[in-house]
């Protein structure tokens, strides 16, 4: 369990990209710890455990979106809380960006990159997407960030 | 790319979150203790074969004789078959056009497993679409085959389709109104107790959710039952705070099976619970995580309880099986036709309108505010009107897409002209 809190937050946060609220964020989180701890076993290499709960966050925010639309044909807008930031406004517009303006395919490649530290080919692995494919949704994700943004090494 | 680190650490973590990854931790004990429940999966026998003459098989025989002859001839045999856990599912036929797919299954208890007219597909998944239904639409009690008919709506072009099934629950139930003999004149005054958190599945109603303490009555060892259903038994009841707490044991232990709960009058006047907690206890009669107790709490301040009978509404399902189901599958996709239509609506523009057989898609940018307004009828070629009687919208990223059926397919050759709230759209 103590391993889990480490990256509970982290967890947590990535969740609330997707998810775009608290309670269905905070249902990500504990969907996340039932299934790593469910199939601890399979885990060959503990060191991948972080790997692997990321992995298995997103899959769950996507299965989650996606019952969500089943259950009521819904406008993606009506969905967003976003939570009260006591920073910058900056920092503030960049998160309603990152939120609201991103596909999910998208806010995953991002979050992987930018939070998460993961190389392009860390990330075309964990979202079993082509190492092409990768760098061309970053770019475009990055082209709708508006923001001033270093310049993105696209071979990392 | 620091300042997008910065941007989501500045998300805030709620307070329950430490809470809810150990909830997620004691799930994982709590069904481990319980997997009995579902058949044994001890060799998981799953098959997967293709048709590729598409003749037509004892299944697209039947199918045919269940659905209109319109229907019928729009769909294309699939023959695709998945077994586990006694189950036997087949695609048997399916039929698509860009954004909306059907799919005909027949799912056949063998071995004496349980499939009937109830079969309710409790968790699947389709890969095309964003919202989906099923519905079960005809049961052969000789074969204990059911047909299952699932839509998809809102999707993309998709030359494959995969259906996914996961979990099915037969055998249901719903016993209304049925009285609980709990004589409401004699609650003793009962202390309550909070239940650790870890204990608790889950929380709800309008007196507070799983946030707000969670107060229950010690184990009680009463054996109160109704005798239209003897897998649920009131263990304690007791007033505290004016509160009424009634404590339910569920022997089913299942977490499918559930009941609401009323306090009802002799004028029929029906007062809800005002919280449900969703817990566990142990032989002992110990909190524990499982699914096997709910503390049923009503507000009963300025209540004369002796005018009132405590009831339910109970919602049974004999059997879940939890198995996986898969099958994938090409299928052609019915060409539309394609109409500029440009009209301004409450919150969104439409551009154009595709019509199929399976129905007329509207497209357009914005975000529908108001659909309830909104109509369309076909004129066909011979005079006759169709209505569109269903609707199913999707908006994302400022695209609509609007799905309009009728209750049998369009010919799309006879159709003379579209109304769109009065509005003609001429092919």
């Amino acid at each position: 369990m103590k391993i889990f809190q480490m990256y509970e937050a982290d967890i947590y946060r990535m969740a609330f990209v997707y998810m775009k609220n608290e309670q269905d964020a905070l249902d990500i989180v504990q969907e996340t710890a039932y299934k790593a701890f469910d199939k601890i076993e399979t885990l060959k290499e503990p060191a991948y455990f972080k790997t692997w709960l990321v992995k298995i966050a997103i899959s769950s925010s996507l299965n989650r979106l996606k019952q969500l639309q089943r259950i009521i044909p819904m406008q993606v807008d009506q969905l967003v809380e976003l939570p009260t930031i006591k920073t910058d406004a900056a920092l503030s517009l960049l998160l309603k960006q990152l939120i609201n303006e991103l596909t999910t395919e998208e806010k995953g490649i991002v979050l992987l990159k930018f939070y998460e530290d993961y190389t392009f080919k860390e990330i075309a692995d964990t979202l079993q997407m082509p190492l092409g494919s990768v760098k061309s949704t970053l770019y475009r994700a990055h082209k709708k960030l508006r923001y001033q943004m270093e310049e993105v090494d696209f071979y990392g | 790319m620091d300042n997008i680190k910065d941007t989501v650490k500045s998300i805030p973590l709620p307070e329950g979150l430490h809470k809810r990854a150990k909830m997620g931790v004691a799930q994982v004990k709590k069904n481990r203790k319980n997997r009995w429940i579902y058949p044994a999966a001890a060799s998981v026998f799953l098959a997967s074969s293709i048709s590729v003459g598409a003749t037509m098989n004892e299944g697209i025989n039947n199918l045919v004789s269940i659905v209109s002859p319109e229907l019928a001839i729009l769909l294309q045999p699939i023959n695709r078959i998945a077994e586990d856990e006694g189950v036997k599912m087949e695609v048997i036929a399916a039929m698509q056009d860009e954004d909306m797919a059907v799919i005909y299954v027949t799912m056949q208890g063998i071995d004496g497993n349980p499939i009937d007219e109830t079969l309710d597909v409790y968790d699947f998944s389709i890969s095309k679409g964003r919202s989906f239904t099923n519905q079960t639409v005809h049961y052969d009690k000789e074969t204990n085959t059911a047909t299952v008919r699932f839509l998809s709506f809102g999707g993309d072009s998709a030359n494959k389709l995969k259906l996914n099934i996961r979990t099915l629950l037969t055998n249901k139930e719903i016993f209304e109104d049925v009285a609980i003999p709990v004589d409401l004149t004699e609650i003793p005054q009962q202390q309550v107790v909070e239940l650790p958190e870890d204990t608790i599945r889950g929380a709800g109603g309008p007196g507070g959710g799983i946030d707000t303490p969670n107060m229950v009555l010690a184990a009680g060892n009463l054996n109160i039952q109704t005798p239209y259903y003897d897998k649920m038994k009131i263990t304690n009841v007791g007033i505290q705070d004016d509160r009424l707490y009634i404590q339910t044991e569920w022997t089913a232990n299942d977490a499918i099976d559930h009941a609401q709960f009323f306090l009802v009058n002799a004028k029929g006047e029906k007062i809800k619970s005002t919280k449900g907690i969703s817990y566990g206890r142990d032989e002992t009669g110990a909190p524990v995580y499982n699914y096997n107790y709910e503390e049923i709490i009503f507000d009963v301040k300025d209540l004369n309880l002796a005018d009132y009978q405590l009831q339910s509404k109970i919602y049974s399902y004999g059997d879940q099986v939890n198995g996986k189901w898969e099958a994938t599958f090409k299928l052609n996709e019915m060409k539309g036709r394609s109409i500029p239509f440009t009209e301004d609506f409450a919150g969104w523009k439409a551009e154009k309108v595709i019509v199929s057989p399976l129905g007329l898609t509207i497209l357009g940018k914005g975000a529908p505010n108001k659909l309830e307004d909104m109509t369309t009828t076909i004129s066909m070629d011979d005079g006759t009107l169709i209505e569109m009687t269903s609707v199913v919208s999707h908006s994302e990223n400022n695209h609509v897409k609007m799905k309009w059926t009728a209750d049998k397919p369009l010919e799309t050759e006879h159709i003379k002209v579209i109304y769109i709230n009065g509005i003609e759209v001429n092919l």
